[in-house]
């Protein structure tokens, strides 16, 4: 259906689907990670997601310097181990597929919906048994807005709750958000700011809001852009979510020490939740694992974040709960029961 | 309503915390007191016929054995004359007593004390008499000399059955506290008047006989605890434990001789009928079965009548539970290191819930109390399974998930599915809807089955190893298997899988060959007149359980290496026929030279060849094809005692032991590594979740699995909502799955565990379907259980 279909995306870009999730929407999940992201936030955990486009990774931990991959790239481009000229690399992937130790690997692979489908498939009885379901995550879902859409609507046929989880940083025209899902701009999937994901978000029951930072210019210094429409977005989706027009808005905010919990980004937060009655808000902590990915990714190493402790996290819940918002711990979210599907 | 959980802790100060306590802190102990009176008794009565003679030993070792009531205790009854004692079964096999006792107590694994008079006594009077009397001299008189060949080349093992008996059967309870025994031995007293003059004069009389004697020697080894019951209250200065010690008296003076009038009264005599069990025969796994059903009558008598409450009631049971924590076998030192727990696996199951025999949901009070009591005192024995279908009520999913999460180990067996296919293993519906559980997971008619669930244990991947080595064994590097072609001469697929098919055929031939020898042996040397009264068949037929007595007769063949055999035929038949990326010889050499020089092959068959266990349609098919083909094989086999052989999938420690000594497989694994536990996938090769690996459980022919299966699940239990749980052992079990268990420790803990063994001496862990303590497992055992998947949430 998808490849014959000439106006839709003949594939997402994918760098992972992963099952029996439980902290990314209700019930048992799986999470489709599309790949492509327009944000780049300093503390990203998943800097894998960030390009369009397919990469290579080198995990150096892994190489047994057997040299298999120099021998079979077509192009020469590999130097040494690890160690690849990027102008002359073609993506074929030969050497992802014959590194035998998993050092070598890649990130990203157009799938089209018929195989994401098939890969989901026997997980249904999961989903339907817990409430569960799925959820596009990334990266950015919105960057492949007719793919996405179109693979929700195949989800949303076979009766599967659909969650998704957004940065916020998409072109979203009220109109086409309300209107029951005609597209009316061309989208394209490589550009950093998609056009319309309107269609998408309305094939939604849930979607997963991360905000980051309050602050326009102090989310351009953590996250690379500025936050204008971002904010728009949320107020968008939470105006349609109260006119019973749209999916369920849940925001997500990861706690980030010293950059996110500062007493003025959560009170900003905070104030804009409460007046956009969206009191329910979903604290996911921070980890270091994003680190060795960078190092995977030959990117230079993300600033020096502190551990979260109990403590900091303590304070982070006082200054909303102050102002009325209920926070959660991914996982633990009170969902409401209409949700389920 | 959140169903609320019991913690040791909780007991502590009470009784059974008390009890329990003393338990943990007990050394293990050999005791020689039965090997010393079943062997005068033996050596007084040799001549009589084997019935005869073996009755007459269990009345000598009830009536002299020590009788001992200990503090705190409201049920009673002791198989050694030391609280943690292992008695010995030198009718069975001695050769290996000899050897180990002077070693006892100074071994790493398994040190059991020993006094220095004792030792003495074992070699000096016990262990003389048996020579050239042992079942396993028998059984070596009776082996051909073809089949005897083929037993030391860890293809198979009957280790378990050759040191201690059968064993594995759970018992007619119900009959016992409705009719007493008396009302047992009057049946039998009536049998032989029916029969011919020839027959009651011979072996069918002389059972009848030996029932009679085993039966009311029982009784009067109640009446040995009452009379030291009385003669301890009279001496108390305590008021309260004098009562307490009057009312032992008065039940131990009822039971098991007549029908159980009280749910206490109900309690001991099933104890009494577990504990003298184990006393006639040292055979594993005897078992308690659905004590929520086996005891429900005498518990809604006791609470219609106001004798007994809720908090009584779980009291009682888990004092139970506590007894059967003092029973252990010790086991030869050679034998230990297959992920052995200290405690000797007498893996005494208990279940609770599922239908009734009518097919509605039996689930009742007794049911969560028993839950309760088990969970207050978390020991290694009982083995705990909780029977769940479809008409389970909610409460008790979200009530047995809750406990599994707070890391109290429970096997969850699906009725839905193990119900059709026992039907199918021949089974009557009445009969399949009231399963017990046997041993670690194995189900079968209850009080009605002679089963051997754990007779044998069989080598697969070994006979893998050989098909593609023309019948080198790869440790070894002789020739041990058949010469079933050189692996270059191989055209196709169809000729290793030929191959494969060969091996086994061959070995299973010789398994059931040696089998039949054996329990021939047993048969003939150790029946079993006692046990033979308590389980269905034997009493109608006039013929001893070891002769076929029983109703069911099946024996049970585990395969080992499952994942192993599946993924390494898998990967083989795509590298190497379908995608020719290497040669059968070349893989051949490899295997054969443990991957030397060729680690970056062995590297690529490991992590870019699909595995089992991740839902991937390729190599769960060839899963399948193995999983039936084992079927069809043992299918074609009758054992001994005119039942089949039923095949099961699940390894306790002897995918460890017998991984030791299976070379390098195509699956990437190295030589001498453990091989895959049970149905579950290989340690770290299923990486897409836990639901992948059920869906790739269930594509398997289950059905045909009749013996039980094992798939071994590690959760970070707190991070995890129960809901959640619930919903995925639900459609693990829609989707027809037989029976999963919960490993809810953390890592963390257990490396702790490992650096501070003495602070957790009461962490249990599972070992493929059995309990054992942690630390006291072999390293080997405790880094595989660290390693195995985890699923983070
Ligand atoms: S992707 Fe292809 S071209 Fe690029 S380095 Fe690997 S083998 Fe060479
Ligand atoms: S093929 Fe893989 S393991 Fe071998 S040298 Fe290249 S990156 Fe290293």
């Amino acid at each position: 259906m998808a490849s014959g279909n000439p106006k839709q995306e003949a594939a997402g870009l994918v760098f992972s689907i992963q099952h029996f999730c439980l902290q990314d929407g209700p019930g048992i999940r799986s999470l489709v990670f599309f790949k492509g992201c327009p944000l780049r936030c300093v503390w990203c955990q998943n800097p894998e997601s960030w390009k369009p486009i397919p990469e290579l990774g080198f995990k150096k931990h892994l190489c047994t310097n057997c040299r298999t991959c120099i021998s079979v790239c077509p192009e020469g481009a590999i130097v040494s181990p690890g160690q690849i000229r990027s102008e002359k690399c073609r993506q074929c992937f030969a050497c992802t597929d014959a590194c035998p130790s998993g050092a070598l690997i890649r990130f990203g692979k157009p799938l089209s919906v018929k195989e994401i489908r098939e890969e989901l498939m026997p997980e249904y009885p999961f989903y339907q048994n817990s409430g569960g379901g799925v959820t596009f995550s990334g990266g950015e879902p919105t960057l492949y807005p007719e793919f996405a859409a179109h693979l929700a609507g195949s989800l949303k046929r076979d009766g599967i709750h659909l969650a998704i989880e957004t940065c916020g940083l998409f072109h979203a025209d009220p109109d086409t958000l309300s209107a029951s899902g005609t597209i009316t701009k061309k989208d394209t999937a490589q550009t950093a700011h998609p056009e319309t994901a309107g269609r998408l978000l309305t094939l939604a029951d849930l979607v997963l809001f991360d905000i980051k930072l309050f602050h326009p210019e102090a989310h351009r210094q953590f996250c690379g852009t500025d936050n204008r429409m971002i904010l728009d977005n949320l107020a968008m989706l939470a105006r349609r979510y109260h006119q019973k027009g749209g999916p369920l808005i849940w925001p997500r905010m990861p706690v980030i020490p010293g950059i996110t919990d500062t007493p003025e980004n959560l009170e900003g937060w905070g104030s804009l939740l409460a007046e956009l009655r969206l009191n329910r808000l979903t604290l996911v902590p921070f980890h270091h694992l994003g680190e060795a990915k960078r190092e995977w990714l030959q990117l230079e190493p993300g600033p020096c974040i502190h551990t979260l402790t109990g403590e900091s996290m303590e304070k982070t819940l006082r200054v909303l709960t102050k102002i009325g918002i209920s926070c959660f711990a991914p996982g633990e979210e009170d969902w409401p029961e209409y949700i389920s599907s | 309503m959140e169903p609320e959980i019991v913690r040791p802790e909780q007991v502590a100060g009470e009784r059974t915390g008390r009890i329990r306590q003393r338990l943990i802190d007990a050394p293990q102990e050999i005791c020689v007191e039965r090997a010393r009176y079943f062997t005068q008794a033996m050596a007084e009565h040799w001549g009589k016929h084997p019935l005869t003679r073996m009755s007459l030993a269990l009345e000598r070792v009830l009536n002299k054995m020590s009788v001992i009531i200990r503090d705190d205790e409201i049920i009673v009854g002791c198989r050694t004359g030391k609280l943690k004692g292992a008695p010995l079964f030198p009718e069975n096999k001695t050769r290996w007593l000899a050897g180990d006792v002077e070693n006892f107590d100074r071994r790493v694994v398994q040190r059991a004390l020993i006094t220095e008079a004792e030792k003495q006594e074992i070699l000096n009077d016990v262990l003389p008499f048996w020579t050239g009397r042992t079942v396993e001299e028998r059984y070596e008189e009776l082996l051909p000399h073809a089949i005897a060949e083929d037993v030391d080349k860890y293809v198979f093992t009957f280790m378990l059955e050759i040191t201690y008996g059968i064993g594995h059967f759970t018992m007619n309870h119900q009959r016992v506290l409705a009719s007493g025994l008396s009302g047992i031995i009057d049946e039998a007293r009536k049998k032989p008047a029916a029969l011919s003059s020839a027959e009651s004069s011979g072996d069918t009389g002389l059972f009848y006989e030996a029932v009679i004697r085993s039966l009311q020697a029982a009784i009067q080894f109640a009446r040995r605890y009452s009379d030291l019951a009385l003669k301890m209250a009279r001496e108390t200065n305590d008021p309260g434990r004098k009562k307490e010690l009057e009312t032992i008296a008065a039940v131990c003076r009822r039971v098991p001789e007549y029908p159980a009038e009280t749910f206490h009264e109900a309690v001991q005599s099933l104890y009494f009928i577990h504990l003298i069990a184990q006393i006639e025969s040292g055979g594993n796994s005897v078992s308690l079965g659905r004590i929520d059903q086996i005891l429900y009558p005498c518990y809604i008598k006791d609470r219609k009548e106001g004798r007994t409450d809720p908090a009584m009631a779980k009291e009682l049971i888990s004092l139970l539970f506590l007894k059967t924590g003092e029973i252990w076998n010790v086991l030869e030192e050679a034998y230990i290191p297959g992920g052995e727990g200290t405690e000797g696996k007498t893996t005494q199951n208990v279940a609770v819930g599922g239908l009734d025999q009518n097919g509605a949901d039996a689930t009742n009070e007794l049911s969560y109390l028993t839950l309760d009591a088990y969970a207050s005192i978390r020991t290694v024995q009982p083995n705990f399974s909780v029977r769940l279908s479809s008409r389970s009520p909610d409460f008790f999913f979200m009530k047995v998930i809750e406990y599994a999460k707070d890391g109290v180990l429970l096997h969850f067996l699906n009725d839905d599915a193990i119900i059709p296919s026992l039907i199918r293993a021949g089974h009557t519906e009445e009969d399949a809807r009231d399963y017990g559980v046997v041993g670690c997971l194995e189900p079968n008619a209850q009080g009605k089955t002679f089963g051997s669930t754990f007779a044998a244990q069989f080598n697969g991947m070994k006979c893998l190893e050989f098909a593609l080595s023309n019948g080198v064994d790869n440790i070894f590097g002789y020739t041990s298997g058949l010469e079933t072609g050189a692996p270059s001469n191989f055209a196709s697929f169809d000729d290793v899988w030929n191959a494969y098919d060969c091996q086994i055929n061959h070995f299973v031939n010789q398994l059931t060959g040696g089998m039949a020898c054996l329990d021939r042996a047993i048969a003939e040397l150790v029946p079993s007149p006692f046990a033979s009264a308590m389980i269905d068949g034997p009493m109608e037929k006039g013929i001893d359980l070891t002769r076929g007595g029983a109703i069911y007769n099946s024996t049970g063949v585990q395969l080992m290496g499952f994942s192993n055999i599946a993924d390494s035929l898998y990967a083989v038949k795509r590298t190497v026929f379908d995608e020719k990326r290497f040669s059968l010889s070349d893989l051949s050499q490899w295997l054969s030279d443990d991957w030397t020089d060729a680690e970056d092959k062995q590297a690529y068959l490991k992590n870019k060849i699909e595995k089992y266990g991740n839902d991937v349609d390729a190599v769960d098919e060839m899963a399948q094809k193995v999983a039936g083909h084992f079927c069809d094989v043992l299918e074609k086999h009758r054992n001994f005692r005119g039942g089949a052989y039923w095949p099961g999938v699940f390894s306790v420690g002897f995918h460890i032991s017998m991984g030791a000594f299976t070379g390098a497989t195509p699956d990437g694994r190295c030589a001498g590594e453990t091989l895959g536990n049970g149905i579950t996938p290989s340690n770290g090769l299923a990486v897409a979740g836990p639901t992948a690996i059920m869906n790739s459980v269930t594509k398997l022919p289950l059905q045909r699995i009749y013996n039980g299966m094992n798939l071994n699940m590690r959760f970070h239990g707190r991070k995890t909502r129960s809901r959640d749980l619930v919903c995925l052992i639900k459609t693990y079990f829609e989707n027809g799955g037989f029976q999963v268990q919960f490993n809810m420790v953390d890592s963390e803990t257990l490396r702790d565990a490992q650096k501070n063994p003495e602070a957790h001496k009461d962490l249990i862990v599972r070992i493929s379907g059995y309990s054992g303590i942690f630390i006291s497992l072999s390293d080997i055992a405790q880094d595989e259980i660290i390693r195995r998947t985890e699923y983070e949430m």
